[in-house]
């Protein structure tokens, strides 16, 4: 791999050696993928910040990288719990600790600690940047909605692309590696397109269909909805190894696409049965036996919480209920803005958090083991990594069914 | 009886001992415990420590690679992994773990291949031996 007189020093120690540790992994990862030299990148989105995730382990590593400082724009995902709210949570002061040094460290790096999962919503990133994004469901949205350009980087290679300002120039970084490598054709008709749970179940559907490579949907009028096609990114991003898709009339790469590209490429299509299935995957828990329902994976906008809101601030939640609702932070401020009080609404059970993501916090000991959920992401997550029993509902019935209870 | 399949090496090392193969995807976070070694997906509920582990490709989450990075510091990394396609989040991970790595296009390999065969990882040679118990 060539590598230019900065980046041998930097190679050489003469940074430090955690830079040269950093330099040296991306450059053996590089040459193992087929880069040819290394790329700078603009900005910089990094997993794996949660002490439930990452455990002493990643902790450990943490203390040592943070002897260096980033040298791009970073953001970060969702921590364990709401800084301004933990306690309330009942998250246990021994794990609070763990996580707040985590936090200190990525601050101390001068990683901007946005503890968000959507940086595409709050990023100024653009057509043809190229960045190191870890997050499934926002490197899908990156590459291709926004047209940036990113690998599905691990939180780990992520942290060091943020250290050195630079990622292998492999992969989706390179224009000829963008192409579709299946054509997708969804055959679904007369629903509900404005309904998170679908698109997030139909992501999960084509994920488990197509692994890795890149899908061109070809008929998209399911995914017309752009505030709301995160949830589609992050389905897909559970179930599979995919980077980027390209949707036709929405993905900036599709004018890059020549008829010669798409010859002899297989033909799948998703169905009604398809989404069906994901829904009879995850329902285990009704109404009346849930602790929480959960909205809000990937984090909602502020259009998504006002909508929410408008529905349920009034209404009186049962008292064996919990509504969380999880955002970014800077959501949760404009909403304090507009003059919604944040305890009132948490005493009437309804918790808006932020900072914050339920399949990386502590939950067995918030003592929830019942979800109900709008993301077939969160729905998987949760049940894997925290034995929770889950149902996938659409945010329309659980409006509605919080509305009748009262 | 034996059969040699060409391979990618992506991290170095030479390895051989029992398989446990997976025919689908694998998220490392949610499906692997880095402080028991075990892995849990659908009816499977294997040890990995000292396994060659083979699998497609990964899956879902990004913070997959602390979780591989995990298993070496607690004692209960694979010997090797063979992959179908190569998966970032997995590739930095065994960087890190110093685990053994290799891509092999070979769909024949996975077909074949069955948890318990004995397989040699080579990097240094770039193959992949799989020794099939019932022909030997």
């Amino acid at each position: 791999m060539y590598l230019n007189k900065y980046e041998e020093l930097i190679l050489n120690g003469e940074y430090g050696y955690i830079k040269a540790k950093a330099l040296k992994a991306l450059v053996k990862m590089g040459e193992a993928l087929g880069a040819n030299k290394l790329i700078r990148i603009s900005h910089a989105h990094i997993s794996g910040i949660s002490y439930t995730t990452i455990g002493e382990v990643g902790l450990e590593l943490l203390r040592e990288l943070a002897l260096e400082k980033v040298c791009v724009n970073t953001t970060c995902n969702p921590a364990g719990f709401d800084l301004t709210h933990w306690r309330r949570l009942g998250v246990p002061e021994e794990y609070y600790k763990k996580q707040i040094e985590i936090i200190n460290l990525l601050r101390k790096m001068g990683v901007k600690t946005t503890l968000s999962c959507t940086p595409y919503l709050t990023e100024n990133i653009s057509k043809g940047d190229h960045i190191s994004w870890a997050e499934s469901n926002a490197v899908l949205y990156a590459n291709s909605i926004t047209g940036a350009m990113t690998n599905r980087e691990g939180g780990l290679s992520a942290l060091l692309a943020a250290l050195v300002g630079r990622t292998p120039n492999y992969g989706l970084h390179l224009q000829e590696n963008r192409k579709p490598t299946v054509i997708v054709s969804i055959e679904i008709n007369n629903i509900e397109v404005d309904e998170p749970s679908i698109l997030s179940a139909i992501g999960y559907s084509l994920g488990l269909k197509v692994g890795y490579g890149i899908p061109y949907i070809v008929n998209s009028k399911i995914l017309t909805n752009l505030e709301l096609i995160k949830y589609f990114m992050a389905g897909i991003g559970t179930t599979s190894a995919l980077g980027m898709i390209i949707i036709s009339h929405i993905s900036p790469d599709e004018r890059n696409i020549k008829q010669s590209d798409l010859k002899g490429l297989d033909r799948i299509s998703l169905g009604m049965d398809d989404i069906i299935e994901v829904y009879e995957c995850f329902n285990e828990v009704s109404i009346d036996k849930c602790d929480v329902i959960y909205l809000g994976c990937p984090h909602l906008s502020l259009d998504e919480l006002l909508y929410i809101l408008k529905f349920i601030s009034s209404v009186k939640i049962p008292n064996n209920i919990k509504v969380w609702l999880t955002t970014s932070r800077n959501v949760v401020n404009k909403i304090v803005k507009l003059g919604y009080n944040v305890i009132e609404l948490w005493r009437k059970g309804i918790l808006i958090l932020c900072d914050m993501c339920p399949i990386v916090a502590p939950l067995e000991k918030l003592k929830v083991k019942n979800i109900i959920t709008d993301s077939a992401k969160a729905a998987y997550y949760l049940r894997k990594m925290h034995k929770a029993k889950v149902t996938l509902m659409s945010r329309h019935n659980i409006l509605k069914l919080l509305k009748n209870i009262c | 009886m034996y059969l040699t399949f060409r391979c990618k090496p992506i991290v170095e090392g030479y390895a051989e001992g029992e398989a446990l193969v997976l025919n689908r995807p694998i998220s490392f976070l949610g499906e692997v415990d880095p402080k028991t070694g075990v892995l849990r997906v659908d009816s499977v509920e294997e040890k990995i420590k000292d396994k060659i582990l083979v699998f497609p490709h990964g899956k879902g989450s990004t913070v997959g690679s602390y979780v591989i990075y995990g298993l070496k510091r607690y004692n209960n990394k694979p010997k090797a992994i063979i992959n179908l396609v190569a998966d970032p989040v997995i590739v930095i991970g065994c960087v890190f773990a110093e685990i053994p790595l290799v891509i092999c296009n070979s769909k024949e390999l996975f077909r074949l291949a069955h948890s318990g065969d004995y397989i040699v990882v080579d990097t240094y040679r770039g193959i992949v031996i799989l020794y099939k118990e019932c022909i030997i």
